[in-house]
Order: C-alpha cells, then sequence, then structure tokens
C-alpha cells in the first residue's frame, strides 16, 4: 500500500523525480548501500501559540507537513488560522480567517551519514479566505471644534467584511534539527508576494491571516515561525550523493565494485 | 560559506524591510466641512454680508466668524459638524457684540441633522465622515434670517456651497 502511494508520487513528480528512481532501483539490490528514512514530518507551529500566551488580541494556529521525495526534495504544506486584532491611530479591527499553504523544499545542507538536518530553500502557493470586522474607530478629522481633546469618536456600528480572500507566492528559507530521534526544531523566514487581494479600499485590510501587513503600493510581505516536528518513519531508501567525486573515497569503493560499471564510479 | 552569506542576507533585507513603512501618515483626505453662502433676501442672486457676525455652536466658548475665499466673491464660511453626533447646533449672531463677556446682537440657532457615513481613506487616516440627507431647523423665532436652502445635501467635499441663507 504505502509503496503504490510512493510510486504514485513519483509518478505526479517531475521527470526528474523519475530519473533518480532509477537509480534507486538499482542500487537496492547492494546490502551494502547506506539507508535513509524517509516518511511525513508533521510540524506544530510554536510561534503562534508563544505569541497568543504575549498577547491577548491574537490567537493563532497553524500546522504542516512534508513529505521527503528523494536525497533533496520535499513536498511541503501547511495550514493555519489566525485571529488578530490590528490597532491603528484612530481604529482597530479584526482580521479572522484560515490560509493553506502548497509547495516544495529543496534542502540544500549536506548531511553526514544518519543525520537528517535540513537548510531549505523553498516555495510555496497560499490562499486566505478571512472577514474583517472593525470594532471601534474615531474619524480623522482636523477640525477640533467640537471634540478638542481628540479625534472624534464614531457612534456608528459597521458590518463585517466577510469572503474576502488572498493569494500569494511565498520563498522560504528555513532551518530543521534533529533533536531527539524524529523529533525535530526549526524555524522559518518568509517573504511574500501578494497574486491577488480582495482590496476595494474602502475598509481596512492590511493584514491577512497567514501573510500578515501588507503596506500599501507594495506586494511584499514578511513573516516568520518556529516549529517543533515529528518524522513519521514510512521506509528506507539509499543514500545519494549531490557531489559525487568528493564523496567517493570514502563511501562508494565497496560500490564501485559490487555494480561493476554502474553506480557512482566515474573516476577509475 | 557562500551559503551563510546568503542567509545573513536574506535575513537583513528581511529586517530592512519590515521596518520602514511609507503609510503611517495622513495626508490623504480630511472630514469635510458644511460651506454656508450669505444672500440678500431681496435678490437672491446676489451675495450679502451679514454684518458683525459671530458664529458660535451650542454648548461652546469658542466663537467662529472667519469669511473663506469663494469663487463668486460671496460671503462664505465653513462650520464644522460633529461627526460623533447626529446633529450640530449654532447660534448665529448679526450685529453682533460682546459686553463684559457676553455675547448679545440679533440671534437665530439652526439645528443642522444630517446621516453619518463613516468613508474609510487610508491605512494612515482610517475613516473620515459624510454627513449625507442635510435638514436645517430653525429653533428660536425668525429673527433676520429670511429664508434658508440647502443647495447640496450631501457634504463630501468642501469646495461648493451646501446650504444658502438668505437675509
Amino acid at each position: 500500500m504505502l509503496r503504490s502511494i510512493t510510486s504514485l508520487l513519483f509518478l505526479l513528480a517531475s521527470t526528474f523525480v523519475l530519473a533518480q528512481e532509477t537509480v534507486a532501483n538499482s542500487t537496492l539490490k547492494d546490502s551494502t548501500a547506506q539507508m535513509e528514512s524517509y516518511g511525513i514530518k508533521i510540524n506544530l507551529d510554536l510561534s503562534k501559540k508563544l505569541l497568543e500566551l504575549k498577547n491577548k488580541d491574537y490567537s493563532g494556529f497553524e500546522l504542516g507537513a512534508d513529505f521527503r521525495l528523494n536525497q533533496w526534495w520535499y513536498l511541503a504544506a501547511e495550514l493555519g488560522e489566525v485571529t488578530k486584532t490590528v490597532f491603528e491611530d484612530t481604529y482597530n479591527y479584526t482580521s479572522s480567517g484560515s490560509y493553506f499553504k502548497v509547495g516544495g523544499d529543496y534542502n540544500n545542507f549536506e548531511n553526514w551519514y544518519g543525520m537528517y538536518s535540513m537548510i531549505t530553500f523553498g516555495l510555496r502557493f497560499a490562499h486566505a479566505s478571512y472577514s474583517q470586522t472593525l470594532n471601534d474607530f474615531d474619524f480623522y478629522n482636523t477640525d477640533r471644534y467640537w471634540n478638542s481633546e481628540s479625534f472624534d469618536p464614531s457612534r456608528l456600528n459597521l458590518n463585517p467584511i466577510e469572503g474576502l480572500s488572498a493569494s500569494w507566492l511565498e520563498l522560504v528559507l528555513g532551518i530543521k534539527t534533529e533533536l531527539f530521534s524524529n523529533i525535530y526544531l526549526g524555524g522559518s523566514i518568509r517573504i511574500g508576494m501578494l497574486l491577488a487581494h480582495d482590496n476595494s479600499l474602502s475598509y481596512p485590510n492590511n493584514w491577512v491571516p497567514g501573510f500578515n501587513n501588507i503596506t500599501e503600493d507594495s506586494k511584499f510581505g514578511a513573516s516568520y515561525n518556529y516549529t517543533l516536528s515529528y518524522l513519521i518513519p514510512l521506509f528506507e531508501k539509499p543514500r545519494k550523493h549531490k557531489k559525487e567525486k568528493e564523496f567517493f573515497p570514502t563511501d562508494g569503493v565497496e560500490e564501485v565494485d559490487l555494480n561493476n560499471n554502474r553506480g557512482f564510479n566515474t573516476r577509475n | 560559506m557562500r551559503q551563510i552569506a546568503s542567509i545573513l542576507i536574506l535575513f537583513f533585507g528581511l529586517l530592512s524591510m519590515n521596518s520602514c513603512e511609507k503609510d503611517d501618515i495622513c495626508i490623504a483626505g480630511d472630514t469635510p466641512k458644511l460651506r454656508i453662502g450669505f444672500y440678500d433676501s431681496n435678490d437672491t442672486a446676489s451675495a450679502k454680508e451679514p454684518t458683525d457676525l459671530v458664529i458660535i455652536g451650542k454648548d461652546k466658548t469658542i466663537t467662529l466668524s472667519k469669511m473663506v475665499p469663494s469663487d463668486n466673491t460671496g460671503y462664505e464660511l465653513l462650520i464644522p459638524l460633529n461627526p460623533s453626533e447626529n446633529s450640530s447646533s449654532y447660534y448665529l449672531f448679526r450685529n453682533a457684540s460682546v459686553v463684559d463677556g457676553i455675547l448679545s446682537g440679533e440671534v437665530e440657532l439652526l439645528t443642522i441633522s444630517y446621516a453619518l457615513k463613516a468613508v474609510y481613506v487610508s491605512k494612515a487616516c482610517g475613516y473620515i465622515a459624510n454627513f449625507e440627507q442635510l435638514m436645517i431647523d430653525r429653533e428660536l423665532d425668525q429673527s433676520w434670517i429670511q429664508n434658508f436652502r440647502i443647495e447640496n445635501s450631501s457634504v463630501t467635499n468642501e469646495n461648493e456651497v451646501h446650504v444658502k441663507i438668505y437675509h
């Protein structure tokens, strides 16, 4: 069952991934190959929970997952929900909604055998649907005749605006390191670029769940998180190296003999 | 090493992106005032100056009396409406004089009532008020104002005369 799921995933992936699999199959017969564990990593976002403790105007939850495709590539996704009250000088509003992010990560870190640290560069497509509720506002008025101390407080109640959405692309720089067996601590910083955003300019709409602050006249935003992860190991596959020649003298000697002309030997 | 450098560049890039926000100062809008024009009740087309006019809000101690420049060489005045209430009341004194701190003259009390509309302007400004469905009630017996007419019943800007007062 798992094999069929993974082979399906391989089919869905690019030809590059398919090419990798043929090499993997050929080395499977090799009993001395270094096996690495593959599986699904579940990531719980700690940063949102900490913000929640610190700030009573914020509540958030994010769960992520990544699935290892091969030595370097991971499928990755996040699902989250955030409610935040944004305070500006003359008004405050609550932005509440959920979002998802899907994409991939490329692990740029060449681990020693048995280590599973990650320094990843990734890309996500993200979409959020949310609502905005104006809680309280003053009218901006430079005239101080009627209210000499402050802006004029409003007694109007404006309806919440429902059904808003935004989508964006996100560049992710992430790190993860294994604390204990299968338990990881990680973090990421993200730069988002808005693709689409409901903004009729008739209500404040400068904070989107998952994207965070939107600056007027700019498509870019930034966010971060830190995560605690658990890896559910599903299967094992032999290890591959990015730069075969460098690793040849320590890793490849026996494999060359066993595989004759196949395998990693390009030097002799 | 190159990896660390690129990580650092990305990190400080992010920091600098977070620190500068251009939209912190409100320049995009303001709550408009009501523009009142004074005209001759005998010749409704010509402007007529109310002599020694003093305007003061009900329950207020500060007067308004400065005429503002207008396009048609008329006598026009901008008066602020109160966005926290659904009406604003003003005493209009003609031939006003202050003796021992007491304001006297020919007096009218006008209550301007309106429906408030909140208009979002920008992140820095937030909301301004627009005033719609203007209505004017004369609260005291007629004194010097013969008639008034609402030219424009919604106050969204200060460029045109909203109310004409004939005297």
